[in-house]
């Protein structure tokens, strides 16, 4: 067998690895589906023909450059950004048609903290109780005081860290049962941040939401996330329990000849690879439930998250 | 001389256009500008071709030094000014060129439009020397936008220095000593334009983000209500507090309702005060404060107030149309503001979705300007009717106040980031109303027919908008298609 017929490009990975990504596999039950999506800007082609499915209570970070389309993705998952082809449902319903009982159940804190800056927050809050049927007001009362928000300061004097909090607050107010976040600690400080995974493990993840969130802090996924999506090229290149992912992959160097009797191996996925000087390569491979010996010429390495990120995601 | 660092400094704006692909737009009001001057050329009367030409030339320069000054301001950081070699000095001269050229097109435009109006209209002197001036104030008022509060006493000191003679005097001073005429003229102006642009510090950094302030609160606050007025110097933090009187008071009560009767006035709530209904109201107080000052003023003339007002009923209709319309003209830009904010609002339940956002969108707009246009349509008509003010000026004026309302009918998915600038649909609206008094005036063209011509074409195009609009994508969030 030729050695580039056993490497698997990410996309391929994406259709044996990852939880669920086909229709055909797909659970009726699902939080949300997308379906060959496709998103243009112009002639720049951001998600092309992404397939990913959310299952109920699944909690899933989101990794990919900037620029890779992680907001464009969760855009589209919503229904605020039209794609091209493909679709996409939430909760069994096509996005652009969200029934207002399925629109209850989605809570959505965007990148940008900065809205509604002409409210106080009390006054957002009140705005935003109106239109939904369940509103947890304990909830937030205590999240207002825990993280200390003056509730009658204007949004726009507020910092950026308390603006964030707000917008999560705003957020997690309504209960909801789909949980999206686009980067939403990107601007809080580290005890900001662990107050939020708090909340975040405590009162959503425990109650079976199923929440989605992108991020560039690889040390908050590995307090957090459940399973660990890497978006790249424009799809899901893999998608997988973060905790698999780190016992079953291995980064291993040495020369390319010795290398490639790891993939005869049943189950064993090259997922990157690099030259190095020397006739040398690195391979990021995952191989099946159990880890092989590798011969002595071989140099193996548990990867940690950074290195998933920096190999999956180029 | 290496011009290259000149001409980035006056791409800057140009470039940050073209970028949005903003140009769609001004191509369109330069094609409105020339069918305007050749229409009433066709109609074979000089005259009134250079009351239009002269009124849009002077348009055109004032908003085009206007932007260029604001540009510069937004280039001279207080960082860039003490980190940047040449900088400041660049910025300082490619002001006083400019300076220079727009004073001179400005002359021309004066001398052209006045002589079309007046029997012997200015010569070029005394034109150089108010165009020289007013570019310059222009200028200033752009870097300390309090100013323009200042303005207001201008007329009444007119008057009185007129009245004492002063202004005679001053004229034939200056008409006697070239030296001294071009010390006032050439001098002065462009030593005081160099203060505009800061060299770094302390003070530059907290005027820079003063006038941040001051820009913002031009962008967002149609109806001055939309930022917080804590930040403003005193009085106008309490005129502020004022004019967010009505905003807040109806968030207090829609914020009570769940009913689905009212999910469309709460969705506009959202969608920022600047583009609400209580912005027009908190328009007319201003107005009304300001109209009242004047009002007060005009004791100290001894002039009937009668005739005071007939006088002013040009300014007056002016005036009242863009402060009760001013959110009309800016919506789009302001809708720009807040795109962000719509991508929550078409999330929350109850909210509707497609074209029936669209209609929804549609309607209350219509309702919202057309019903303020009517109301702004007939006080001024009652104040004509009042003051004997003459119709054929200002009838066009208010009419053509109709274009801007069917133009939010669009497809607002694909609204550029630029909003397609509020400026030039107000130059449209001048245009617009000056060909309708050109083509009377000049062309003896009834005020009937050009006021039924309006209608039609507003209507006309109204119904193309229409119907474009509920087969567009989704109008919210705007611009995500663009």
């Amino acid at each position: 067998m030729k050695k580039d017929d056993r490497t698997m490009n990410t996309a391929t990975l994406a259709s044996k690895l990852s939880v669920g990504l086909h229709a055909e596999q797909a659970q009726p039950s699902a939080s949300a589906q997308l379906q060959g999506i496709q998103v243009s800007y112009g002639a720049q082609q951001v998600l092309r023909g992404l397939d990913w499915q959310l299952l109920p209570g699944q909690v899933v970070g989101l990794l990919g450059r900037n620029g890779g389309g992680k907001t464009t993705l969760l855009e589209t998952l919503l229904g605020l950004r039209e794609p091209n082809a493909g679709s996409a449902l939430l909760f069994g319903q096509p996005v652009a048609g969200l029934d207002d009982a399925t629109r209850a159940r989605i809570g959505y804190v965007p990148q940008q903290a900065d809205l509604f800056e002409w409210l106080t927050p009390a006054q957002l809050l009140a705005y935003f109780r109106s239109f939904y049927p369940r509103w947890n007001e304990a909830k937030v009362e205590g999240l207002m005081s825990r993280w200390d928000i003056a509730r009658d300061k204007p949004i726009a004097k507020l910092s950026g860290g308390q603006k964030q909090r707000l917008s999560i607050i705003r957020a997690l107010a309504h209960e909801p049962d789909l949980l999206v976040l686009d980067e939403p600690v990107a601007s809080l400080d580290p005890a900001g941040r662990r107050d939020f995974l708090r909340e975040l493990v405590e009162q959503v993840i425990d109650r079976g939401t199923t929440v989605v969130f992108s991020t560039h802090i690889l040390s908050d996924l590995e307090r957090v996330a459940f399973n660990i999506a890497f978006l790249s090229q424009g799809r899901i290149a893999l998608q997988a329990p973060l905790d698999e992912l780190l016992e079953t992959c291995r980064l291993v160097t040495g020369p390319s000849g010795q290398l490639q009797p790891l993939l005869q191996q049943p189950g064993t996925v090259r997922l990157a690879a690099q030259a190095l000087d020397g006739g040398r390569e690195r391979w990021l491979v995952r191989f099946s439930a159990a880890l092989p010996e590798l011969p002595p010429v071989l140099l193996g390495q548990a990867p940690t998250l950074e290195d998933l990120f920096m190999e999956l995601t180029q | 001389m290496n011009t290259a660092a000149y001409q980035l400094i006056l791409a800057h704006g140009v470039q940050q256009r073209r970028n949005d692909q903003g140009w769609r737009t001004l191509g369109i009001v330069a094609a409105l500008v020339f069918a305007a001057a050749l229409v009433v050329m066709i109609w074979g009367n000089a005259q009134g071709a250079r009351f239009v030409g002269g009124n849009l030339l002077m348009m055109v320069v004032g908003i085009y030094w206007g932007g260029l000054v604001v540009n510069l301001l937004l280039q001279n950081q207080p960082n860039a000014a003490r980190l940047v070699p040449g900088h400041v000095a660049r910025l300082r001269e490619v002001l006083v060129v400019s300076w220079l050229l727009a004073s001179l097109l400005m002359t021309v435009a004066l001398v052209v439009m006045t002589g079309a109006v007046m029997r012997q209209g200015l010569s070029p002197l005394p034109a150089w020397l108010v165009a020289s001036w007013g570019m310059a104030m222009l200028g200033l008022l752009m870097r300390w936008p309090l100013g323009w509060a200042w303005l207001s006493v201008l007329p009444f000191l007119g008057v009185w220095l007129a009245r004492q003679g002063l202004l005679a005097e001053a004229a034939n001073l200056l008409q006697n000593r070239p030296a001294l005429l071009a010390l006032v003229s050439l001098v002065l102006p462009p030593l005081l334009l160099l203060l505009v642009v800061g060299e770094g510090g302390e003070r530059h950094r907290q005027s820079h983000a003063r006038a941040a302030r001051w820009r913002e609160y031009a962008r967002q606050g149609a109806g001055a209500q939309a930022l917080d007025g804590s930040s403003l110097p005193r009085p106008l933090a309490w005129f502020s507090w004022l004019t967010n009187g009505p905003y807040r008071q109806r968030l207090r009560q829609l914020s009570q309702r769940r009913d689905a009767a009212s999910v469309g006035a709460r969705l506009m709530l959202g969608l920022g005060p600047a583009t609400h209904w209580t912005a027009q109201v908190s328009g007319a107080v201003i107005f009304g404060a300001i109209f009242a000052l004047v009002c007060l003023g005009s004791i100290w003339i001894p002039v009937p107030f009668v005739d005071f007002m007939r006088a002013g009923s040009f300014g007056l209709t002016i005036g009242l149309m863009s402060a009760l319309l001013g959110p009309l003209t800016g919506l789009g830009r302001t809708l720009v503001k807040t795109r962000n904010e719509q991508r929550l609002l078409v999330l929350l339940p109850g909210v509707p979705r497609g074209a029936a956002l669209n209609r929804l969108l549609a309607q209350r707009w219509l309702l919202q300007f057309g019903l303020t246009w009517l109301l702004g349509l007939v006080v001024a008509v009652v104040v004509m009717g009042f003051s004997g003010a003459p119709m054929e000026l200002l009838l066009p004026f208010l009419l053509a106040y109709l274009l801007p309302i069917v133009m939010v009918w669009r497809d607002w998915a694909r609204l550029p980031s630029s909003g397609q600038g509020s400026v030039l649909l107000v130059f449209c609206v001048i245009a617009s109303a000056l060909l309708g008094y050109a083509l009377y005036k000049w062309a003896g063209v009834p005020l009937w027919l050009f006021a039924s011509l309006q209608v039609a074409l507003a209507l006309g195009l109204g119904c193309l908008r229409w119907r474009r609009q509920m087969a567009a994508p989704q109008a919210l969030p705007v611009g995500r298609l663009a």
